[in-house]
């Protein structure tokens, strides 16, 4: 872990972005859209990103800093395995150079160096009798860079732009230096260019469009940006609305502050269109990300950092310098009589200004900082002058290997006013190796040289605390031996009582605690001591939670047994929840401990296609059923297979045919597939489904087969957590198939119609035992082990007490929150299967509550809203009867049974209780508030399913469809699809991550005419594999004549089109049947 | 004329200002008026520094005690005097008792006087500085900084209505921490100091006034009481922020012994003063500093300050009478002990001083006025003190802190709240390993103040020789260990009085407050009605701040 941090993010990754697009363009591919996710405590937070480019995914490695730096990894991945086919190898291959992205590329490398924005310089030369001919230098890094000559001056620019890439990666690539991560040098192949005097960058060439404009653009991306990360952050934290807030007015603060910085942001040249874009999202991204990831930088005392946006303006913007820390160490006045002995510390009320500088130290989270006074500002100035006197000089020595120790020392004072130079500490890592394999490697140098470095790196440190580049580097030298490392604890402490949340160093604290193998109880006193100073700390309660689950898993003494530990934790956190029930950090231990109390550890089964002793008729493509049978437990199939479906409690692997055993004369058990239902293409997957064939054998019909399910025999079902699936489980059906042979009817094109009248109730008329009821026996079939005590069940109840006496006293939106998932709790600890719900009601008024108090986030309410709602739907056979119909027509053979289950016009936001559910052949699902139908999949019976009128707003959000090999009939109607330019339901629903797309998608495989696929491809995912056919589409926006053309292409199968017949010609069906099946066994 | 020899003459025999007596309220103006460019001579009849605000000796402080417990009558005889030219009337000065019902018991008598002079006793204890009060800010303004150092106090108790010492859950995390506080009182307190916050950030807005977070003006101008009561705030939180943190002095409950009743306002501000104060430097863990040495340090520091700017000291130095103007009858000098005659425009006198009635010789009508005026002087109450020395303290852990005994904490009828401050030897105000106590408590009369100061010893601490130890001891029921045993103790009455500027000016004695605030208040008052054209210490550049700039500024 702390090996994967900054700096791989950082290094080598410029480029790769803007790569990408070019890329994209050139294949005329829609621009890469990258999904970004943080992940990780909000006080320390990491991210990874995947990049979506010609409908397919390419993750990022995980763990970056910066959410940049993650899109970059995307970005540097996708191209890696872009190239590896030939065609995309031509596009790729060639030199990025060819267009004018190159000013973008030398740009973002210099702003990505920490560099002056690149400085041009053009020149025309008049040749009497012929055209002008324009030459320009660009200048980066103190280095000039001659591009040819060309006819325009935006050409001559672009040129010398393209000359300055090559160079800058002629000479990245070439050096390499062991496993030393460093970033990229700049050349040294230009040496001679190298002593050019760097002119003084502050004469930036004017804009020549107007400021305006780029503002307001840059305006909205942000505000975009915004709400994507609010949005991300609901869902890495599940439930956690606090942090959204959190992170959303860390947002806007930042903002704020961007935007205040946009308007003094030069524009140096005119670009085309598109570039002028790319760099614009860069610069809102980017004052995003600095303000973002550092979690706590908003009421950071603007720290001395000259950050990217800064050097583009030339001039300079240094913050007033952060908070002196020294103080209290006045020496005493002389007074002979007593000596004052050292109990305590003395204090010494220092004056004015000092005292504002103190406050300032003391405002240093969430809390808004002070605007800059102009002599501040004039001070910043002189110090940016000073700055880049010495940058010159440094990037000299830098260029010319001068490892000197005036050299050196250069470095170290450009740190001193720049901790955020990663050049400059690169170069002292080179000159740290320099130096080391010239010292003969006698101890007392070794031990001079890193005890400088370490100097250097606490001087800085003391300038901004929060820069990552001296964190890292100290790690680094930390990494090449260790004079004393108990002076890093020193020093950690001393930064830590200044800023006791200091993310960097509660990580540096662990990696040293790592480093000297001190022991977790020490480091979990030291969270306590934390929290007690200060408990709005995220930082110690999350590093708490890490040691203490580490501690109970080890059972090391004094943390065993978990109950113990449990309560006295429960006891530290009603402190924190109760004294400010507002601050955060504290409830987010609370859902970590009650996870402790409420999850088991293993792995079960929750509910199975079939159920556990029912009896199920099928029928197949030539059959016709018989109605008279319960529809409940009758399954009809073209494909001549049914499914069997197991529905895990959490998301698991390893189920195949070895760790599940089914017996049946219908089926062999090792022949047996079981495949993850999981959108993600991932190999574990809370529902697992194999088909079993039921056609093709010589059954005799009427003739009961006897299926036997057994797992848990064995080992090898393994949860995400690593918990072994340990219970076994016998789950027994039996299985009739219908074989009587019919002619077709005409009737079999019948068109499904969603109409009211064509539904009755079926209560009315329903003899049969319904399907809840059989499946609560499963439930009690593999009861799990017998509880040992009712700690859990005590435990909620206090808590539940608790919080009602805390929401007596005050109204506060995380309390009923949390109340609302101690209920859920409550209710599923006292009655796991009986299903339940004693505390509905109640949850249900403080989530509709909860949805008026907190309007921002009510989707996030509505979405909890409906689970709940679903849940007491299905809890009993009364309530779930009461939803559902029979279908008027009883003569549509090719469709399934009849049962309708009706949810519609319910103000669903989304779907949920999929695991009672599976026997569901027909959905209707219209008039709610849908916006994903996220865990649809689950139900494999699916043949009907009716979403109109929600709020479906992509193709994307309809994913699980793909996995519905029964569906045939699709009313999608009136969502809004096409309608939003950016597709927000990657960010509302899970897992958009580890998601690659592994289809041998060509482009030719569909005749699409004159229609640009690539325009579609989402659509082209959703449904590809899909035999649908009758599908309703209209009323969403993308539903353009062109797109119609496509869709019809994509689903020959269609005989109802929105309502209308297609004419078809039967043959080319069943031809295109065909091709599917293909497909279908994906 | 006798005794020029021991005094040399003061020179030059004119001043802008004579300042009587170095207590604070005497120095701050000194120092200010320095400060403002007049001339000053500071005076004082004692050998030290601080007058009625000093920190003395063990065996000093009982002696200044009895020279203070009796009037000293000067003659009352008029005299004329001419200096260039000028005819003065002398009128002597005489002394006024201050401290009354002294009772000194040493228990320990050896120890003691091995290490009297390793005491610094505070004359007007307890008092402590909140870290962002007046005294603070001045100090801070006036660069007195260099002269003084502080320590934060350690902790601060109250005594809950069961008789136990409980923390004062003064801050968030000291409410985090708390043992005794139920969960949803930990609730309530802290939503009333949110509460109390949101208004002051609601107030420093502007143009707020519909404002939902500020507390209304009707409620602002009820009784503090009342609003907490508003608040639905329990009993037990109530006491704790009447008394323990507004540090009210009398029964809120109780209006027919309420002589000061706390205004919303008020106790809104006494809040605040204490929140801003917790955390304002950060190594002092609470919200109280006390100086190293002893408060006197506070009044020699401003002395210091104004002899920077010029001032002149005279210590040991009596002064004798005033001279008026024989026509107008104005303030025209003042008679050295010396003999010495000096000249001045303005004068500060030490509470102790007064100007006995001219009753033989009868002076012009105008003048008899003004004297009358002065003797008059209103006398606000009185305040009992006590000093106890002890070899352990009361806490095993900490030494340095305050106990608050609310109104009724000690017994039924005690109507105003007791205060206790305990230091150790790391202040340097006595011997290392021993511990002193100052308790005060406002009272009517010597006789309902002695029984206040006795109920609070004998709640914290053991007298020698009784074995009545077990006897409801708060200390001891909580932590089951023996009280402290009692090694010196003085119990005084002391006189309030307020600062003056009328005839004749005079400072205020230490007032019954646990810090300088109100004192400071009618210094300044005092300063400006003397010089209403002077800012009383103009803002300057004070060097330390030059330096800090010039550690900004970088080296090249």
């Amino acid at each position: 872990m702390p090996t994967n941090d900054g700096f791989q993010g950082v290094s080598n990754c410029y480029v790769f972005k803007s790569r990408l697009q070019e890329y994209a363009q050139k294949m005329g591919l829609p621009t890469p859209v990258y999904e970004t996710i943080k992940e990780g405590p909000s006080h320390e937070p990491s991210f990874r990103s995947t990049v979506i480019v010609n409908g397919v995914r390419y993750d990022s490695l995980s763990g970056f800093f910066n959410r940049k730096a993650a899109e970059q990894s995307a970005a540097e991945v996708a191209l890696v395995e872009l190239s590896k086919s030939v065609d995309i190898n031509r596009c790729i291959s060639l030199p990025v150079h060819e267009t004018g992205l190159c000013k973008n590329l030398l740009q973002e490398y210099a702003q990505k160096m920490n560099y002056a924005i690149p400085l041009y310089q053009c020149q025309k030369d008049e040749n009497p009798g012929r055209a002008p001919r324009f030459s320009c230098t660009v200048e980066i890094g103190g280095i000039r860079y001659i591009g040819a000559a060309a006819k325009t001056k935006k050409e001559a620019e672009i040129k010398a732009a393209r000359t300055a890439l090559l160079a800058i990666q002629s000479s990245t690539s070439d050096k390499s230096i062991g496993d030393t991560p460093l970033t990229v040098i700049p050349s040294k192949k230009r040496g001679a260019e190298a002593n050019v005097t760097t002119r003084d960058t502050s004469n930036v060439p004017k804009s020549k469009k107007p400021r305006f404009r780029k503002t307001k653009f840059k305006k909205k991306l942000s505000g975009v940006k915004v709400f994507q990360t609010r949005i991300e952050n609901v869902q890495m934290l599940g439930l956690n609305v606090g942090n959204v807030e959190e992170s959303k007015c860390e947002n806007n603060n930042a903002f704020a502050i961007s935007s205040k910085q946009l308007p003094t942001q030069p524009v140096t040249n005119s670009q085309d269109g598109k570039g002028q874009n790319e760099k614009v999202k860069y610069a809102v991204e980017g004052s995003l990300d600095s303000h973002t990831d550092g979690n706590s930088a908003i009421g950071l005392p603007t720290t001395p950092v000259l950050d990217t946006n800064g050097s583009k303006n030339g001039a300079v913007t240094v913050g007033t310098p952060t908070a002196v820390m020294s103080h209290g160490d006045g020496t005493l006045v002389s007074k002979n009589a007593n000596e004052v002995s050292g109990c305590g510390e003395l204090v010494k009320p220092v004056s004015n200004s000092s005292v504002d500088q103190l406050e300032a130290s003391n405002m240093m989270h969430g809390r808004p900082r002070k605007s800059p006074k102009p002599e501040d500002e004039a001070a910043s100035a002189a110090k940016a002058e000073k700055l880049r006197a010495f940058q010159s000089q440094f990037l000299s020595n830098h260029h010319n290997n001068n490892y000197t120790k005036e050299a050196i020392e250069v470095s170290a004072k450009l740190l001193q006013i720049n901790p955020e130079s990663y050049t400059a500490w690169n170069y002292r890592k080179l000159a740290v190796q320099h130096n080391l394999s010239h010292s003969n490697s006698d101890t007392d140098s070794v031990k001079s040289i890193l005890d400088e470095e370490l100097r250097v790196v606490e001087s800085a440190l003391s300038q901004n605390f929060k820069s990552y580049g001296a964190w890292h580097h100290r790690k680094w030298v930390l990494s090449k031996g260790h004079s004393s490392i108990d002076h890093e604890l020193r020093l950690l402490n001393r930064f830590q009582k200044d800023d006791s949340r200091n993310f960097h160093a509660w990580n540096y604290r662990r990696f040293v605690a790592a480093l000297m193998d001190r022991s977790e109880e020490e480091e979990l006193n030291y969270t306590t001591d934390m929290i007690n100073t200060n408990f709005s700390n995220y930082s110690a309660w999350h590093n708490r939670s890490v040691l203490l689950s580490h501690l109970l898993k080890r059972r090391v003494e004094g943390f065993f047994p978990k109950e113990k530990v449990l309560n006295d934790e429960y006891e530290l956190v009603h402190q924190a929840l109760f004294t400010d029930p507002d601050d955060q950090s504290g409830w987010f231990y609370y859902l970590w401990l009650l996870d402790q109390t409420v999850k088991a550890d293993a792995p079960s089964i929750v509910s199975t296609w079939p159920v556990h002793g029912s009896y199920i008729t099928l029928s197949g493509d030539k059959c016709v059923r018989d109605v008279a049978l319960f529809s409940f437990y009758s399954f009809h199939s073209d494909s001549g297979t049914f499914p069997l479906i197991l529905y895990f409690n959490e998301a698991v692997g390893g189920v195949n045919s070895s760790t599940v055993t089914v017996t049946s004369k219908l089926c062999t058990n090792s022949d047996l597939i079981w495949k993850p239902l999981s959108i993600n293409n991932s190999s574990i997957a809370q529902v697992w489904v194999t088909y079993v064939k039921f056609l093709d054998k010589k059954l005799h019909c009427s003739e009961n087969y006897t299926v036997e399910v057994s797992l848990g025999h064995s080992q090898g079902i393994i949860s995400s957590r690593g918990f072994d699936y340990s219970h076994s489980t016998q789950i027994a059906f039996e299985v009739r198939v219908q074989c009587i042979e019919a002619e077709l009817t005409k009737d079999q094109d019948q068109k499904i119609s969603w109409k009211e009248g064509d539904f009755q109730n079926y209560e009315t008329q329903c003899q049969e035992p319904n399907p809840v009821v059989s499946l609560n026996q499963l439930i009690i079939n593999d009861c799990c082990e017998p509880t040992t005590s009712n700690w859990h069940a005590e435990t909620v109840a206090n808590e539940i007490a608790l919080f009602r006496e805390l929401l007596s006293e005050i109204s506060c939106k995380i309390g009923k929150l949390t109340l609302a998932r101690l209920l859920r709790a409550d209710d599923a600890i006292l009655s796991p299967s009986s299903n339940k719900m004693a505390h509905a009601e109640e949850i249900l008024n403080l989530y509709s509550d909860l949805i008026k108090l907190d309007p921002s986030h009510s989707w996030f309410y509505k979405d909890e809203w409906s689970s709940v709602f679903l849940q007491q739907v299905t809890s009993n056979g009364e309530s779930l009867m009461r939803h559902c119909y029979q279908y008027r027509d009883l003569l549509v053979p090719s469709i399934g049974n009849f049962i309708c289950l009706r949810l519609n016009n319910l103000s669903l936001s989304r779907m949920g209780s999929f695991e009672k559910l599976l026997w569901i052949q027909m959905l209707d699902l219209s008039h709610n508030e849908l916006r994903s139908i996220e865990g649809v999949e689950a139900l494999q019976l699916l043949s009907c399913l009716n979403l109109s009128y929600n709020k479906l707003s992509s193709f994307t959000a309809l994913g699980p469809l793909r996995l519905l090999k029964s569906l045939k009939v699709l009313d999608i109607s009136c969502n809004e699809i096409g309608s939003h330019s950016i597709d927000t339901s990657r960010y509302l629903f899970s897992s958009p991550l580890s998601h690659t797309e592994e289809i041998e998608w060509n482009g030719d495989e569909i005749d699409t005419g004159n229609v640009n696929l690539t325009n579609y491809w989402e659509a082209f995912l959703a449904f590809k594999g899909l035999n649908l056919t009758q599908v309703d589409i209209s009323g969403n926006a993308v539903a353009d004549e062109q797109f119609m053309t496509f869709f019809v292409k994509l689903l020959p199968g269609v005989k109802w089109l929105d309502g209308e017949r297609l004419r078809y010609d039967m043959s080319s069906v069943s031809d295109n049947l065909e091709l599917f099946i293909g497909f279908l066994i994906l | 004329m006798t005794e020029t020899s021991s005094y040399p003459p003061i020179e030059p025999n004119t001043f802008n200002l004579i300042v009587v007596g170095t207590g604070l309220p005497e120095s701050v103006i000194a120092a200010a008026a320095s400060a403002a460019g007049k001339t000053v001579l500071h005076l004082d009849p004692n050998p030290f520094y601080g007058s009625h605000f000093a920190s003395l000796p063990l065996h000093d402080l009982p002696a200044f005690l009895n020279s203070h417990s009796t009037p000293l009558q000067s003659s009352t005889t008029t005299t004329t005097v001419t200096i260039d030219g000028n005819d003065y009337t002398v009128v002597d000065l005489s002394r006024r008792s201050l401290y009354s019902d002294i009772e000194v018991s040493s228990y320990a008598p050896e120890i003691l006087a091995e290490n009297s002079r390793k005491f610094n006793i505070d004359l007007g204890g307890p008092k402590v500085l909140f870290c962002a009060d007046k005294a603070i800010d001045l100090i801070l303004k006036s660069s007195t900084n260099q002269y003084v150092e502080f320590k934060g106090i350690d902790a601060s108790f109250v005594c809950s209505e069961n008789g136990r010492l409980s923390n004062v859950p003064d801050s968030r995390a000291a409410i985090f921490k708390d043992k005794s506080l139920s969960l949803t009182e930990k609730n309530q307190l802290m939503r009333f100091f949110k509460l109390v916050q949101q208004h002051l950030e609601a107030s420093e807005r502007e143009g707020s006034e519909s404002d939902n977070a500020r507390i209304s003006e009707e409620d602002l101008d009820s009784p503090f009481v009342e609003f907490l009561q508003k608040m639905r705030l329990p009993p037990k939180i109530k006491s704790i922020i009447l008394y323990a943190v507004a540090m009210a002095d009398y029964d809120q409950d109780n209006l027919e012994v309420c002589k000061d009743l706390l205004k919303t306002k008020d106790g809104i501000n006494r809040l605040t003063l204490y929140h801003k104060s917790v955390g304002r430097f950060t190594n002092a863990p609470g919200a109280l500093l006390y100086p190293i040495y002893g408060n006197g340090e506070l009044s020699q520091a401003f002395c210091r300050r104004a002899a920077v700017k010029g001032c002149l000291y005279v210590l040991r130095m009596p002064v004798n009478a005033l001279l008026m103007d024989k026509g107008s009858g104005q303030y025209k000098g003042v008679r050295l002990a010396s003999g010495q005659d000096l000249l001045s425009h303005q004068l500060i006198l030490d509470p102790a001083f007064t100007v006995q009635f001219p009753i033989v010789s009868s002076p012009p009508d105008f003048l008899r006025e003004n004297l009358e005026g002065l003797s008059l002087r209103e006398v606000k109450g009185r305040i009992a003190r006590g000093i106890c020395v002890t070899s352990r303290s009361l806490k095993p852990d900490i030494s340095n802190f305050l106990v608050v005994y609310p109104p009724q904490s000690l017994y039924p009828k005690q109507n105003t709240s007791v205060r206790a401050l305990q230091l150790g030897g790391g202040l340097a105000i006595c011997p290392l390993g021993m511990f002193v106590l100052y308790f005060s408590a406002l009272c009517d009369d010597a006789k309902q103040g002695k029984n206040l100061m006795r109920a609070a010893i004998n709640d914290l601490l053991k007298l020698p020789g009784s074995e009545n130890a077990e006897s409801g001891s708060a200390v001891q029921g909580e932590s089951a260990e023996v009280k402290p045993t009692l090694l010196w103790s003085a119990l005084y009455i002391q006189e309030l009085t307020t600062g003056q500027y009328e005839f004749l000016s005079s400072t205020p004695m230490p007032d019954g407050n646990l810090n300088y605030n109100d004192l400071l208040d009618a210094t300044v008052k005092l300063f400006q009605k003397m010089y209403p054209n002077e800012e009383f210490f103009p803002e300057t550049t004070s060097p330390e701040s030059v330096e800090d700039d010039a550690e900004l500024s970088l080296e090249s």
